[in-house]
């Protein structure tokens, strides 16, 4: 009875903030216990990977919540909650909604610094994100998009193998890619988005850690190097499991262990 | 869609929602159930877009999470999953009420239908319910072992796609194999029929308490389509004004396609727009 009283129950207060283009949902998981003076800001994937991603993310949250920091989960405009249709974004307008998420995590929680996790574009968004800032302290980069166009040519190929299973018939170039628009201004974009070749400058990140499957060894390897020329200290790591964002929607799977590995190396512990 | 409001509600405070208001707004309020855990904003956002399709067509609509699902936390008091499913959305109602709606339509995909059902036959504010691809959630599953069964009797033997499937290896031949051992040997079907007769003496209950309408939406490449047709075939019927079924022949389990997510919108708003009105179109 002691030890159930000595739980503390997850809080978790939604809410929407004004940024360029609309109103954002976000979801601030208050720390359980003492706060630390540093609040954590999650960047989820896009597409149909946040679908996939969402669970794993809202755990990770929590896990950051209850070693005490303030986290944050938000929407880019015209995905989840958020204001607007997903044909109407692109990666440009979601980078700068995370420097707004930034500043909403300040002022929500009260603290100077924020760190960010970022999973797939999301981790792409926030390493760009983070450029010319001196408030965040630290990144955990998990499987980053280096290369927009691969992940376009991917997602083509996920859709064509999945609407071919439902017996529909699949154009080249579809408007659509598994359940969401894919507009013009989305695919230059992602064209745009290629992390080896423009490495992103003006870093003010303390360290960094870069997860990355073990397929993608070589893209990981070569960003870490453009990191630390730039004077940000890289822990590098492959993964085996937990690439949440190829997983059934309906069955979304948390690997906690990656999870708490993440909060683990946050805390200094890992 | 601007306007939208997020907030926490229940008896323990830690569900959370999102309210799309209308415009104009009635008495009639719309709720959307998670589809299994996926959550609030639904597969491929496609509750975020039939909230605002209701909205415009001046329904307040509110999407939220059950305990333990998307962004709500677990409830603290250990309360059963198949209570909490009727549960969750009575408090959602209560919530909504102390706005000032007094009628309410559930809707839902897959679980979410269940959950839409469950609570109508417990609830009288309940004015309509849509469940969109419900399968049979009871007992060991035997009723959805029937409809896989009539659905491969009855269309995968004929389609071309299904014998593709399964000389390519694109099908779950330990259900394929399941089904039939099951179906030779009998005793699923006595279980199924059971299960079936317990649903639609739900069924029958809740029309004639006379409070709800019922809609099911079921796509043309569903399991929830062969699931209907058996939960439907009551003896003596059952009062058509009271029951719809629409196919969206295309699509699939969870609405992939932009054009049948479109199709569905544009659906779920007539029929909602017309029972908060009064309408039988």
């Amino acid at each position: 009875m002691n030890e159930l009283a000595g739980l503390r129950a997850e809080s978790v207060e939604p809410l929407f903030f004004p940024a360029g283009k609309g109103d954002l949902y976000a979801c601030h998981h208050l720390p359980v216990g003492p706060a630390r003076g540093e609040a954590v800001l999650l960047c989820a994937p896009a597409g149909h990977e946040y679908s996939r991603s969402h669970r794993a993310l809202r755990q990770l949250a929590a896990q950051f919540a209850k070693a005490g920091y303030h986290a944050f989960r938000f929407d880019y405009y015209g995905t989840g909650d958020s204001a607007g249709l997903y044909e109407d974004a692109d990666p440009a307008l979601w980078r700068d909604d995370v420097a707004v998420a930034i500043e909403l995590c300040r002022l929500c929680a009260g603290v100077a610094s924020v760190g960010l996790v970022g999973a797939r574009l999301g981790a792409s968004l926030a390493l760009q994100a983070a450029q010319g800032r001196r408030d965040v302290p630290w990144l955990v980069l998990w499987s980053p998009v280096l290369d927009g166009a691969g992940l376009v040519a991917e997602w083509r190929a996920e859709h064509k193998a999945v609407m071919q299973g439902f017996g529909q018939t699949v154009g080249e170039a579809e408007g659509e890619i598994l359940g969401f628009p894919f507009s013009g201004r989305m695919a230059s974009g992602l064209a745009g988005l290629d992390l080896l070749a423009s490495p992103p400058a003006g870093l003010a990140v303390g360290r960094t850690l870069l997860l990355h499957p073990p397929e993608e060894a070589a893209g990981a390897t070569r960003l870490a190097a453009g990191l630390t020329a730039a004077a940000v200290a890289v822990d590098c790591r492959a993964f085996e499991q937990g690439a949440v964002w190829r997983q059934e929607t309906l069955e979304p799977i948390v690997p906690f262990a990656a999870l708490r590995g993440m909060v683990d190396w946050v805390e200094g512990r890992a | 869609m601007s306007g939208e409001q997020a907030f926490r509600f229940g008896l323990h405070g830690s569900l959370v929602g999102v309210l799309t208001p209308a415009p104009g707004r009635g008495d009639t309020a719309v709720i959307l159930l998670n589809a299994g855990l996926v959550h609030h904003a639904g597969p491929h956002r496609l509750y975020v877009r039939i909230a605002r399709a209701l909205a415009e067509a001046g329904l307040t609509t509110l999407r939220f999470d059950f305990s333990g699902i998307g962004d709500s936390p677990a409830r603290p008091d250990n309360l059963p999953i198949r209570a909490m499913v009727v549960a969750e959305p009575r408090e959602a109602m209560d919530a909504l009420e102390r706005q000032g709606y007094r009628r309410f339509i559930l809707m839902g995909i897959c679980s979410g239908a269940y959950s839409a059902f469950k609570t109508a036959c417990v609830d009288p504010r309940v004015a309509g319910v849509v469940q969109i691809n419900p399968q049979d959630a009871e007992g060991g599953g035997e009723a959805n072992t029937a409809a896989w069964a009539s659905r491969y009797w009855s269309r995968s033997l004929f389609s071309r796609r299904a014998w593709l499937n399964l000389l390519t290896g694109r099908i779950d031949y330990g259900r394929l194999f399941g089904t039939l051992a099951r179906q030779l040997g009998g005793g699923t079907r006595k279980e199924a029929n059971s299960t079936l007769s317990q649903s639609q003496g739900e069924l029958k209950a809740l029309l004639e308490a006379g409070h709800a309408r019922l809609l099911y939406v079921v796509s043309g490449d569903d399991l929830s389509r062969d699931y209907v047709r058996l939960l439907l075939d009551v003896k003596g019927g059952l009062p058509p004004a009271q029951v719809g079924v629409e196919t969206l022949p295309d699509a699939d389990h969870l609405f992939t396609r932009l054009s049948d997510q479109a199709r569905l919108a544009a659906l779920l708003s007539e029929w909602s727009g017309r029972l908060a009105t009064g309408s039988r179109g």
